[in-house]
């Protein structure tokens, strides 16, 4: 319990670092449902708070440059006259946000992960 | 009128996709909360409890796997006085009967039932019903020839029978030949979120745990009085699941009673075993959802679940019905109840929190299985996903036009196994 208060202080504290640079609003959404969700999902686990750290600000640091790289993507888009591309960003935004929450939160498992535990004691029972 | 309808199916679709992220979410946050508590609770029971058991082996063409399961029966640890195997041998037309004859010869308590080509070749749960009818003991145990077992798994399953209330046990599955490929990988994963985090939590609440129809068993009284495997099903462990709890007992997951198995090697083989058990568990929600929602011996929780359990197959297909009926619902600006804003939120926060539920639940079934690697793969479990959609829909097409056509249209497409899982049994062994 007291790791996830930790996590959620950190995810809030880097939220707002973020509010500082100026961040756009689409990637402001991002970061704060990043936040939320890391701290809630993996915070909770057992494994060392300097890892659990270490992962949630490189979740931040993907986050940032992921939703910079695909609004200049979108801008160059709509630029060219496709103003509908501002509907599919809508929906597409949140699925490729998606994509790689998922990837990062599965690779800070194996942060938390402990080599000596794997299978090892059911194995025995063989 | 047509858009307000499509608004309608797209909205009641919505609600029932939500209401089964929900359910990843309690289940993989009950199994985490009890997993503290296991770690200093997890001694096991020795048995006090030695009854007469017969262990079913229903075999077609399984040269390759049989000898290695047959061989893991004469190591078990239960007292072959009270054991007796079954090996049916389902008009095999390789040397599945010779090796199992074999066995039979050097071992009293292993029989072979030999079904020919008029009465064999029907299906699992035919093959099984044959077996029933020569089994001596008072529960009965079912293992598939690609399977191996521990060596004490007897006794991990018979022991919850000792609890009246209990008609039915399960043990948990786990994939062999997983280092062989990505497919055997991914299913791999998919094993683990569904014994690890399903299972488990649907027996921590006193919901509906499933019969897998393999690694587990019932009570021979009761599996008699409900009239064995319905052969006219192609998921008759769902369907007996669901008999064993509406005749008021209960199936009891027993996650320490581990066994391996031989998981399908290719995309082909992937989509042949989840169509059938797609189109099987489609068969089983048309037979049961009624009986579920009438019946006197299940409370309100486990009718709910029991619901969300029958109707999971539909879930790919209720996908693809929604995005076929919302993206041109949201483009099209034809949506009156539903308001940019809120279109916006509300897509926003079912992509982040709704599709993540799955992957949550896989990704703290790897940690909770002390695994180390496994869970890089998880983000590829989308293609699995995806790659469900087209078998389920393909399954209810095909059910609802046997249906509407009166035929059975049933065909068991038996799952081939190459016996490529021994040899990771030797490394099974060493660690």
């Amino acid at each position: 319990m007291k790791q996830l208060i930790f996590g959620l202080a950190a995810g809030t504290t880097l939220v707002a670092f973020s509010i500082l640079l100026q961040v756009s609003e689409e990637t402001l959404q991002a970061l704060i449902i990043f936040n939320v969700f890391f701290a809630c999902m993996l915070f909770p686990l057992n494994g060392p708070l300097k890892r659990k750290m270490l992962a949630l600000i490189m979740g931040n640091s993907v986050c940032l440059i992921w939703n910079n790289l695909f609004s200049v993507f979108v801008g160059a888009i709509t630029a060219h006259a496709l103003d509908g591309f501002n509907a599919v960003f809508v929906v597409l935004s949140p699925i490729l946000n998606l994509l790689w929450v998922v990837s990062f939160w599965s690779l800070s498992l194996t942060f938390l992960a402990n080599s000596k535990n794997e299978r090892a004691a059911a194995k025995n029972a063989y | 009128m047509l858009i307000e309808v499509l608004e309608t199916l797209f909205i009641l679709l919505t609600a029932v996709m939500v209401a089964y992220l929900v359910r990843h979410y309690i289940f993989t946050i009950t199994v985490l909360k009890t997993a503290q508590k296991k770690k200093t609770n997890s001694k096991t029971q020795n048995s006090v409890y030695p009854p007469t058991v017969s262990i079913l082996v229903p075999a077609r063409n399984e040269e390759r796997v049989i000898g290695r399961l047959l061989q893991r029966m004469t190591e078990l640890t239960y007292p072959k006085e009270n054991l007796q195997v079954i090996v049916v041998d389902d008009a095999s037309t390789d040397d599945t009967g010779k090796i199992a004859e074999q066995y039979s010869k050097a071992y009293n308590y292993i029989e072979v039932v030999k079904r020919d080509k008029k009465e064999g070749g029907c299906g699992k749960a035919s093959a099984l019903n044959a077996g029933l009818r020569h089994a001596d003991g008072e529960i009965i145990l079912c293992f598939d020839a690609d399977y191996y077992p521990q060596r004490d798994i007897v006794e991990k399953l018979v022991k919850e029978f000792a609890d009246p209330k209990v008609g039915a046990v399960q043990g948990r599955v786990i994939v062999l030949n997983e280092p062989q490929n990505i497919v055997t990988r991914l299913v791999a994963l998919e094993r683990i979120g569904g014994y690890c985090v399903d299972q488990e939590a649907r027996n921590k609440l006193g919901l509906i745990t499933q019969f897998g129809g393999t690694v587990g068993g019932f009570r021979r009284e009761l599996l008699e009085s409900l009239g064995g495997w319905d052969e006219n099903l192609l998921a008759e462990d769902t369907d007996l699941t669901f008999r064993v709890y509406l005749a008021g007992y209960s199936v009891k997951y027993v996650s320490d009673a581990e066994c391996y198995e031989e998981a399908v090697e290719s995309w082909q083989a992937y989509w042949k075993q989840r169509y059938r058990w797609a189109k099987g568990h489609m068969q089983c929600a048309f037979k049961h959802s009624l009986n579920v929602l009438r019946s006197k011996k299940l409370g309100f929780i486990e009718k709910v679940d029991g619901l969300l359990l029958l109707n999971v197959y539909f879930m790919p297909v209720a996908v693809l019905f929604s995005w076929i009926i919302g993206v041109p619902l949201f483009f099209l600006k034809f949506s009156q109840c539903l308001t940019p804003f809120w279109t916006v939120i509300s897509i926003s926060l079912y992509s982040a929190v709704g599709n993540f539920a799955p992957f949550y639940e896989i990704g703290v079934g790897t940690y909770l299985d002390g695994r180390t690697r496994a869970q890089w793969l998880i983000p590829l479990l989308v293609f699995t996903f995806l790659y469900n959609i087209p078998i389920c829909t393909k399954a209810f097409l095909d059910l609802l036009v046997s249906k509407l056509a009166g035929k059975n249209g049933n065909h068991w497409d038996k799952t081939a196994h190459s016996g490529n899982g021994n040899c990771y049994i030797a490394s099974l062994l060493k660690h």
